[in-house]
């Protein structure tokens, strides 16, 4: 993996974001690539980098920390930065605090927003996303368009984003689609698609997500790079897409989508992969999904969902492959998908117990041979079973109904009877023979066990 | 007392019980007391009550009689022989029930003697039957015996390996209405549990109206056991839990029930593998199922499996291969369309009860003034207007499967 993962064009990975995204998506590269690596050391750079041109010293003193001399004197801690940053900081933010609360004395409603969202743009630049967020969310009160209150929406959407709060996140995109005045607006809309499908990968409903994405209209190119740049929408849109849907599906809105096409020619390794998994060579498409594997995994909002990815495309190539199929040779198959036979069959029988394939392996001959559901037979154990449900279920509602009608409710727990005294520990060990109700007075609790129970009965099993 | 000698008791039958329910023999005597009756001999006079006592008679004061009848247990079981009662039990039951299916307050007392004596084929004629109503004031049926019967029903079910039966009975106890748990669901839930898994390889969920009482204290008191069966697919987790909560099984009774539950997961596991696999070694199945035993252990787990009819294959010895066939039954016999009219026919006998119940709902007043107090609380009009629609439904209405 260390192999796969050091020839990393990371400068042109990261180039594609700005903002915030740049810096979230460096960071986990720099929790996740093994430790003293080139990887590390190189997203350390780029990171520091990033973070000179924000007022983020916080995550800059947290970097050079990190780095720890290692890039040479260039990427030691610079204090006087810091300390001229943090000045600036300071008095830019105590400039718009008085200069929104001249607004807010004034009542002055448009200029409160804009004044609330200037302060939050300078939270965010400083990485204190809580106050940036609280910021953007005051707003809500002083919007007067639906414009404002998509771009309410947005900006909520990209802070928690970077906050990973996709609770918020998918809320707002709600909201934001609920505005009437957003169908105007294309590129607007594709943002809150893409932001829509981001909470739908968190939430491993990676269908609904590749529907979202691949609905993103072309126009939107990298505009919304703070997030998710456009080859994200290929990689994302394309690999959920291949792994959820079926063959019309994919044809339907990835094959013969034009706007979608445009991202995924952004990302040739990806086209390649949605182009050979469509045209059914599942080797190579596997192969290359293989190499891209290692490199996924470094990205933020992909990375944690890359495998289960990975191994539902593969069932689906499995599936796919076995369905036109009487019989297959499990050696041939095997070779298609760049595996021995006893691993395919060892998939191929998770796959058949799981219902996504109907075949039965004769592993003997090692032969897959397909099978056809006996409706009829089918259809008659399916009317037995739901008669004779019917059957019991009614005549113990009648009985249930009867114990209620003559009031048979356990109502007070005896002594000894209610589960209580279980909790406590005393273990009613059912009705013994010396608790029969008035009975009682007759004859002392004898030594012989309430009655022939488990253990009793094994030896009659 | 020499009243007793005075009465006949085919012919004084209601005179009788109550006279023995009063001389019933107390124990441990205290000081200056004597019995009127020694044990032994109010034993023969219950038993005699047992044996010739008139029907319509006992079912008039059914309490007292099932008062004697269970000091009369309570004497003999101190003697030891369990097998002695079964009879006169049978008889009293019998008695009591008048003949129809219902269910006594001698049920229990008749299973537990035939459990005790594992002659479980005795208390068969009073248990495979549909119980429908209840006739507490004919039978003396308290919530108690109710429960004990379905508790100790399952039980000579499960001697009987009739899982399905056995669990139905279970069910009956589990969603008993009730206010506070009774020891006993407790128990049966205990048994419903590890039943659940050797019938089905799961636990099954247990139905909606349950209730939430009982829900709560059989997750409360009986973890041990769901966490067994939620480890149900897990070889490590299960011997784990085995060893961990031995005592714990040894000391409910259902230690038996345990190994068995272990030994079906294995039959499920080996079922399963039939979907998948057309032919498949020894070797390989042993490796699937997790047998310690290796091929050999495989190959007579087949063959039993082969011989009970749970898996349908063949053994190529020579090659230690297994070979899967199709379940050979295909229903097109005689046999199916013979199941197929007989649960139509009772599919029908039930509707027709249901619509009598309906009838009867809807002419009863207290539901009246009840659905009454409903619409005035809630604002809005009960489910229906005119309890004329009830008479009038047809009784397909009621979501029958089975009819046309």
């Amino acid at each position: 993996m260390d192999m796969d993962q050091d020839d990393f064009d990371l400068e042109g990975y990261s180039a594609n974001y700005n903002g915030y995204g740049k810096i979230h998506r460096l960071m986990h590269i720099v929790r996740t690539a093994p430790n003293g690596s080139r990887l590390e050391l190189e997203a350390l750079r780029l990171l520091v980098d990033a973070l000179k041109q924000t007022y983020n010293t916080a995550s800059y003193t947290d970097a050079t920390t990190m780095i720890g001399g290692r890039l040479g004197p260039k990427y030691d801690f610079d204090s006087a930065w810091v300390q001229q940053t943090d000045s600036r900081a300071a008095s830019k933010s105590e400039a718009l605090e008085r200069e929104l609360n001249g607004f807010k004395t004034n009542l002055m409603k448009e200029a409160i927003r804009v004044g609330q969202t200037d302060l939050a743009d300078h939270f965010y630049s400083r990485g204190d996303l809580q106050s940036a967020f609280k910021c953007y969310l005051r707003t809500r009160d002083y919007c007067s368009t639906s414009k404002h209150i998509l771009s309410m929406c947005l900006n909520v959407v990209r802070i928690n984003i970077a906050l990973g709060n996709y609770i918020n996140v998918s809320n707002y995109v709600q909201k934001a689609e609920a505005t009437p005045d957003i169908a105007k607006d294309p590129v607007l809309a594709s943002k809150f698609r893409c932001a829509g499908a981001l909470a739908l990968i968190d939430s491993k409903k990676y269908q609904l997500a590749a529907r979202k994405l691949t609905e993103v209209a072309a126009e939107m190119g990298n505009q919304f790079s703070e997030a998710m740049a456009a080859q994200d929408v290929a990689i994302y849109g394309g690999l959920c897409a291949l792994a959820s849907f079926d063959r019309s599906e994919l044809r339907r809105h990835v094959i013969d989508n034009m706007a979608f096409h445009e991202y995924l020619e952004l990302c040739p390794e990806v086209r390649e992969v949605v182009a050979d998994f469509y045209g059914a060579r599942y080797s190579a498409c596997l192969q290359r999904l293989a190499r891209l594997v290692p490199h996924l995994r470094l990205d933020a909002i992909l990375g944690p969902h890359i495998n289960h990815l990975h191994d539902a495309i593969r069932s689906k190539a499995i599936v796919q492959y076995t369905r036109p199929f009487q019989s297959v040779h499990l050696p041939t198959m095997a070779a298609a998908f760049g595996t021995d036979s006893t691993v395919l069959e060892r998939e191929l029988a998770y796959l058949i117990q799981k219902g996504d394939v109907a075949a039965r392996i004769d592993s003997h001959n090692k032969v897959l041979y397909a099978r056809h559901a006996n409706q009829r037979a089918a259809t008659f154990s399916a009317v037995l079973k739901a008669g004779q449900e019917y059957l019991d279920n009614t005549s113990a509602a009648l009985l249930r109904a009867s114990l209620l009608k003559h009031d048979l409710v356990q109502r007070h727990g005896a002594a000894g009877f209610t589960s209580t005294n279980t909790i406590s520990g005393t273990h009613p060990n059912i009705p013994p023979a010396n608790d029969q109700g008035p009975a009682f007075r007759f004859f002392p609790p004898g030594p012989a066990p309430p009655l022939a129970t488990g253990n009793g009965q094994m030896e009659t099993l | 007392m020499e009243h007793l000698n005075h009465l006949h008791p085919e012919q004084h039958t209601l005179g009788y019980s109550y006279i023995l329910a009063a001389l019933i023999p107390i124990h441990p005597l205290p000081a200056n007391q004597v019995n009127p009756l020694s044990p032994r001999e109010w034993h023969n006079y219950a038993l005699r009550l047992a044996n010739v006592g008139t029907s319509e008679q006992l079912r008039l004061a059914p309490e007292k009689f099932v008062l004697v009848m269970q000091a009369m247990v309570s004497i003999s079981e101190a003697g030891g022989e369990p097998l002695v009662l079964v009879r006169p039990l049978q008889l009293a039951v019998a008695k009591l029930s008048a003949g129809s299916q219902t269910i006594t307050a001698l049920h229990a007392d008749l299973f537990k003697q035939c459990l005790r004596s594992k002659f479980y084929n005795a208390a068969l004629p009073f248990l495979d039957f549909q119980p429908e109503s209840v006739e507490p004031s004919k039978t003396g049926l308290t919530v108690r015996s109710f429960l004990l019967f379905c508790y100790y029903g399952a039980m000579i079910h499960i001697g009987r390996r009739q899982y399905d039966k056995a669990l139905r009975l279970l069910l009956y106890a589990l969603t008993a209405p009730t206010m506070v748990v009774n020891g006993i669901t407790i128990a049966a839930h205990k048994k419903f549990v590890l039943v659940s898994i050797i019938h089905s390889g799961a636990l099954q969920n247990l139905p909606k109206f349950t209730s939430a009482s009982v829900t709560r204290a059989s997750k409360i008191d009986n973890g041990p056991y769901l966490d067994l069966a939620a480890a149900c697919k897990d070889d490590t987790q299960w011997t784990r839990l085995l060893t961990q909560h031995q005592a714990l099984f040894q000391q409910d009774g259902n230690l038996g029930l345990v190994l068995l539950a272990t030994e079906s997961r294995i039959k499920f596991r080996i079922q399963r593998l039939t979907q998948t696999y057309l032919t498949l070694s020894l070797q390989d199945i042993a490796l699937h199922a997790g047998l310690a035993g290796g091929p050999a252990e495989a190959e007579l787990r087949i063959l039993r499996m082969i011989e009970s009819q749970e898996i349908f294959a063949e053994i190529d010895e020579a090659a230690g291969m297994v070979r899967f066939v199709e379940d050979p039954q295909q229903y097109d016999g005689a046999d199916v369309a013979h199941i197929l009219d007989e649960q139509i026919q009772r599919a029908k006998e039930l509707a027709s009860k249901l619509q009598a119940v309906h009838c009867e709902v809807a002419c009863d007043k207290a539901f009246h003034s009840k659905a009454a107090a409903g619409k005035e609380r809630h604002g809005r009009a009960p489910a229906f207007e005119d309890p004329g629609d009830f008479m009038t439904a047809e009784p397909m209405s009621y979501g029958n499967p089975l009819m046309p």
